[in-house]
């Protein structure tokens, strides 16, 4: 814990993808009650189609003119559960898979392995489209499609921490006294890679909402909600581009974009304090 | 030798897992199992009748398992819904314009990658190193499609969009026909490379910072060489061979952006395949393209495994 409290103090990019991930938290919770306006209220008026920002529509509106800022707005709630909870999902499949291999070895950790490695190399988003045109749009079946093509990294790395310290003494110990597999690897295992998981948890959820903005963005994002990556789709398929609708689509990308930065900042830190590799031995030149 | 045997057969158990999962995948989820694939709108019944000869639709899961990978195996990944062809067809003939826009874009990116990456090695801890550090982290957190938006909005004029070539013209003579490809692949190959560098940047970049720990760099300091020699000659060197196992390894991140990039410009390759698939709910045509892919990717990666074993000859005598 010391070690991550003085990376972060240390990192100009530590602090501010904190700030970056704390600010749309904030946003994430408070969201509703800010919201200028309700994003599926239509205009009332010709002028307020696909209005260029103005006082009253800051970020302007869409073709049915509805509001963009309170679109992007609640937007932040949907993208962020989406980010975290397909992450959730990877890290819990990935931790499974990983401390199974590492700490039984052998032919399970050869077949786990094998299983792991063939997921590396199908295209990930190819998998997730193909999971949710099959089981639906639903808020749901994209979580679980991300999380379930996500869990590869987590696998790996939960499985070579668990390799280190399986050989541990306190490990051995606990063998020699007569506990069980099972009971080793939640009391003495887990514990010990978490930090890990933690640390890849927040590179996941990154990757994870640049996959929902993929996926919202070929038609497979959720009718019914807004999420950033639905707006940019509602933006493409209206042709905001030819017709020069900026407002349309720039605030959801800039808020992807310093979300997605945010996490991965966080992610790098955690990285550089857990990771003895980058922490050993002086760099000379 | 055995190495790379060992690594053929490893692909081999790679390529039946794919399989697996895929089969698994279009049959076991809900919805219409296996009928799903060869019951689109629009197909007559005669065609119906031959697939499900064909894959043994009546008969037990794991017969038709069997004949799922013979077919697969004997390149027949089943009839588009849409284009009403055979989608191995349909692959072949979009590959090359992907491939077209994607090689060069990749290319270069590895390339501009590579080289920020050991610049902000170089200059570790320094302002260019965090200058470079978060540009190429920046780009690396933009949706490849909003980028492209972006850019078809400030430069769509200067530069064609749309397609490949402006449609319907009559190109006099080969150059006139590259000069107007140079001008539709400008835009999408400059938002792939915006993109994609940043993430060669950061393997570079972690690749060599470790390199820099390692006792050789130390004595190379001590016999008085200047730090630019010791990268040039001793630590890229170095670093350059897992980096090419972990260019290969990353070869299916690549596939999201020019999924989406193709659809934006209008590209008409493998990716805006996907996208037509997906509107059009053509299962065949997303199952066709999803081996036909994770294949690729298993074959890029074996090619890497042989080019290794070139590089580095001590993989050569394991």
């Amino acid at each position: 814990m010391a070690e991550i409290r003085e990376a972060f103090r240390t990192s100009p990019f530590g602090k501010a993808g904190l700030v970056i991930v704390g600010i749309f938290a904030v946003l994430a919770i408070i969201g509703p009650y800010i919201a200028p306006y309700d994003p599926w209220k239509t205009a009332d008026q010709l002028e307020d189609i696909l209005a260029p920002p103005s006082w009253r529509h800051p970020l302007g509106t869409d073709e049915l003119g509805r509001d963009i800022l309170s679109q992007v707005i609640y937007g932040t709630r949907i993208t962020l559960i989406i980010g975290l909870s397909a992450a959730a999902i990877a890290v819990v499949v990935g931790t499974v898979v990983g401390v199974t291999a590492g700490y039984l070895g052998g032919p399970v950790d050869a077949v786990l392995m094998r299983f792991t490695d063939s997921f590396l190399s199908m295209p990930f988003i190819v998998l997730a489209i193909v999971i949710v045109s099959l089981m639906g749009r639903s808020l749901g079946n994209i979580i679980l499609a991300i999380g379930l093509v996500q869990w590869t990294q987590a696998a790996r790395i939960t499985r070579s921490q668990t390799l280190s310290i399986k050989e541990r003494v306190f490990v051995l110990r606990a063998r020699a006294l007569g506990a069980g597999p099972l009971y080793i690897m939640r009391r003495h295992i887990l514990p010990n890679v978490l930090p890990l998981v933690f640390a890849n948890m927040t590179l996941v959820t990154s990757l994870a909402i640049l996959s929902e903005a993929f996926l919202s963005f070929l038609g497979l994002g959720d009718p019914t909600k807004f999420s950033w990556g639905i707006i940019i789709r509602y933006a493409f398929e209206t042709g905001a581009v030819s017709i020069g609708a900026w407002w349309y689509f720039l605030p959801a990308g800039i808020c992807i974009m310093l979300v997605v930065l945010g996490f991965s900042f966080i992610s790098n830190t955690l990285d550089e304090a857990l990771n003895p590799k980058l922490r050993r031995g002086q760099v000379v030149i | 030798m055995r190495y790379l045997l060992r690594r053929l057969v490893e692909s081999l158990v790679t390529v039946m897992l794919i399989l697996t999962v895929t089969f698994f995948l279009f049959r076991v989820i809900p919805g219409d199992p296996a009928r799903i694939l060869i019951r689109g709108p629009g197909i007559t019944r005669d065609v119906i009748e031959h697939y499900e000869r064909l894959f043994g639709l009546d008969k037990p899961l794991i017969v038709q398992f069997g004949l799922f990978v013979r077919e697969t195996f004997r390149g027949n990944l089943g009839i588009s819904f849409a284009y009403k062809t055979p989608v191995l067809e349909l692959l072949f003939e979009r590959m090359g314009n992907t491939l077209v826009l994607l090689v060069p874009a990749t290319l270069i990116s590895i390339l501009l990658g590579l080289f920020l990456g050991v610049l902000a090695a170089w200059k570790r801890g320094r302002p260019l190193d965090f200058a470079l550090q978060v540009i190429s982290l920046g780009f690396w957190s933009i949706p490849t499609f909003w980028l492209g938006m972006i850019m078809i909005m400030l430069l769509g004029r200067t530069f064609s969009t749309g397609g490949m070539v402006t449609a319907g013209a009559a190109h006099g003579s080969i150059w006139a026909y590259l000069a107007d490809l140079g001008k539709h692949m400008f835009l999408p190959a400059l938002t792939l490379v915006l993109i994609m560098h940043g993430q060669y940047f950061m393997i570079m970049r972690s690749q060599l910072a470790e390199e820099l720990t390692e006792p050789y760099t130390r004595t190379a300091k001590a016999k008085g060489m200047r730090p630019a020699r010791i990268l040039r000659s001793h630590v890229v060197p170095n670093a350059m061979l897992p980096i090419t196992t972990l260019i290969a390894l990353n070869l299916a991140t690549l596939v999201a952006g020019f999924i989406t990039i193709e659809t934006v410009f209008s590209w008409p390759g493998i990716g805006k395949l996907v996208y037509r698939a997906i509107l059009m709910r053509d299962y065949p045509v997303l199952q066709g393209i999803l081996i036909f892919l994770s294949l690729s990717i298993v074959l890029a990666n074996f090619l890497a495994d042989i080019l290794y074993t070139v590089l580095d000859p001590r993989i050569r005598y394991r």
